[in-house]
């Protein structure tokens, strides 16, 4: 009897130390493969500070060694430079492709330091690229030069080719702007010229024009020291190159770009938006004319919605923080548009003898006003 | 690969396709997507960052991606590229202003390595418009004859009045379906 007893409480004895010994190794297993991974991952992140070190350098040295070889006395022809510059953005990507799939085991600094330097060698090598093959010409001229290097194989072949190609060509340059290149100057557009119409205006300075109608859509190009009063626009209105610029606005969406000084009296159905620009002032839009309450109902403006008070600016994407490069004017005294008519009028009384003929614009004479 | 094969095999059964709208800023990507989706167009804004919508069309099942072509958003649109089976490139018809640069950010879009095996559909917005250049100019003034690398169409759209929109894209999912599902 106490023999088995015995023999129990030694197997149970037993029992629990061969576990216990289990666990421990297990534990220590465990400990063990953690170690060797780290090591491996060590080692990983070693070798890759190597190998992409190398080929960033490798990569720099080919850019200079093309721009060396070029500086020379017998540059390289072209498609040998084209074919060289090829093969560098080639090398970038993989190298590209390389720092992203490393990305697992490396630290945040790391893949940033990497990434800046892979940015460094992209805008590096698109520099030297710009310098050394010049980057083609506004319009078609690179097209055109193509078309003549192959001349007469493809005038026999499609004779029609060239023709098309100059009417394309014409086609964007035949683009007439409503308004464009004028100084010193007061226009007034209204009725059919503004109504539905897509309103181009471009090259203007120290103008007031003002667009009394509801034009589809309105778009500006460099201006500078302009007032720009307009009804309510169908859809879009769209600035680009403005510097201290007056504009009192109603639209659908608003887009302005790489502007300077600009105050927008403003009202958007939808959504303003600013890219590259700074010194914007918003404030409520208060344009009036006799035919405003008409031309808002005819665009489809629903007056009572005015978002103007948030404004999107591209540059500035944090949200907690308001982007510095547009206020909201408060407490200001709305601007009467009469009396900066009247006083622009005697500012610039000598210039409104000029005809106006010089462009399609219906320039109404001033006496009129 | 294998984790890639897997997915492919994966996207395989359910027909899914990838679709990535692209263009300048106020071409009407958001607006073509809407209208594509059925919802209502006359309360979108200036689009900050992009909008995913998955859509059901002719039994597959549509990714698309559509992603604000601000100048400051354009650097973020190679995050977009992979795995992409159709590009959208929306052209605003009637911005004549801007029609060289649309032309330039196309054709670095068109060398882009991951986006290689992808269907090219230029829809040229804005049809409703009086002032829009019609298909054929815009295929001129964008050099889309000399595109040999992608298939493409190009096609004249409003997205206002859903003129040709449906129809260009039954084109562009036919050209994917028939490159990626003809193993099935």
């Amino acid at each position: 009897m106490e023999d088995s007893v015995d023999g129990t409480r030694k197997d149970h004895v037993l029992d629990r130390l061969n576990k216990r010994n289990k666990d421990r190794q297990n534990y220590l297993d465990v400990k063990l493969e953690q170690r060797s991974k780290d090591c491996i991952e060590n080692e990983g992140v070693d070798y890759f500070a190597q190998t992409f070190g190398q080929r960033a350098y490798d990569i720099e040295q080919s850019i200079k060694s093309v721009q060396l070889t070029s500086g020379g006395d017998a540059p390289p022809a072209l498609n040998q430079l084209t074919k060289h510059f090829a093969d560098i953005t080639m090398q970038i990507q993989e190298l590209q492709n390389y720092l992203t799939a490393s990305t697992m085991f490396l630290s945040d600094f790391k893949i940033k330091s990497c990434q800046n330097m892979l940015n460094s060698l992209t805008s590096s090598s698109d520099e030297a690229r710009q310098r050394l093959i010049p980057k083609k010409k506004f319009g078609f001229s690179g097209k055109k030069t193509s078309v003549n290097v192959k001349q007469k194989p493809q005038l026999i072949d499609k004779p029609d080719a060239m023709e098309k190609l100059e009417t394309a060509e014409k086609k964007v340059k035949q683009f007439d702007w409503t308004i464009a290149n004028s100084k010193n100057r007061h226009l007034i557009l209204s009725g059919d010229d503004v109504n539905g119409q897509d309103i181009t205006i471009s090259n203007l300075s120290h103008c007031l024009i003002e667009l009394q109608g509801h034009p589809g859509s309105v778009q500006i190009s460099k201006a500078a020291h302009c007032t720009i009063l307009c009804g309510p626009i169908s859809r879009s209105f769209f600035a680009e190159h403005l510097t201290n610029c007056t504009l009192a606005i109603a639209c659908q969406q608003l887009r302005l770009h790489s502007s300077q000084s600009v105050c927008i009296y403003l009202h958007v159905t939808c959504r303003a938006i600013i890219e590259d620009s700074n010194g914007i002032d918003i404030a409520e839009y208060n344009y009036d004319y006799p035919e405003l309450e008409n031309d808002y109902i005819k665009s489809g403006l629903n007056k009572s919605q005015n978002n103007y008070t948030d404004v999107a600016d591209f540059n500035w994407l944090s949200p907690d923080i308001p982007s510095p490069n547009w206020t909201l004017l408060k407490d200001y005294a709305a601007p009467n548009w009469t009396a900066q008519r009247r006083e622009f009028l005697s500012k610039h009384n000598v210039n409104d003898n000029i005809p106006h003929n010089d462009n399609n614009a219906i320039v109404k004479d001033i006496s009129i006003i | 690969m294998g984790f890639l094969t897997v997915l492919k095999k994966m996207r395989q059964k359910e027909k899914e396709m990838r679709i990535l709208l692209l263009g300048l800023d106020n071409a009407g990507k958001t607006t073509i997507l809407k209208r594509f989706n059925g919802e209502p167009i006359d309360t979108i804004s200036p689009t900050l960052g992009f909008n995913i919508k998955s859509l059901e069309h002719n039994g597959y099942t549509l990714n698309m991606w559509d992603v604000g072509g601000q100048k400051s958003l354009r650097s973020y649109w190679r995050n977009y590229f992979e795995c992409t089976d159709g590009l959208v490139w929306v052209v605003d018809s009637a911005d004549r202003m801007r029609l060289e640069s649309c032309r330039s950010e196309l054709e670095v879009l068109l060398q882009e390595e991951r986006l290689a095996g992808a269907t090219l559909l230029v829809l040229c917005n804005k049809q409703d418009l009086p002032g829009a250049l019609n298909s054929n100019e815009i295929k001129e003034i964008l050099h889309l004859d000399d595109i040999s690398t992608h298939h493409w169409l190009v096609a004249g759209v409003s997205a206002v009045t859903g003129e040709k929109l449906l129809s260009s894209m039954d084109w562009l999912i036919d050209d994917i379906a028939k490159r990626i599902f003809t193993l099935d």
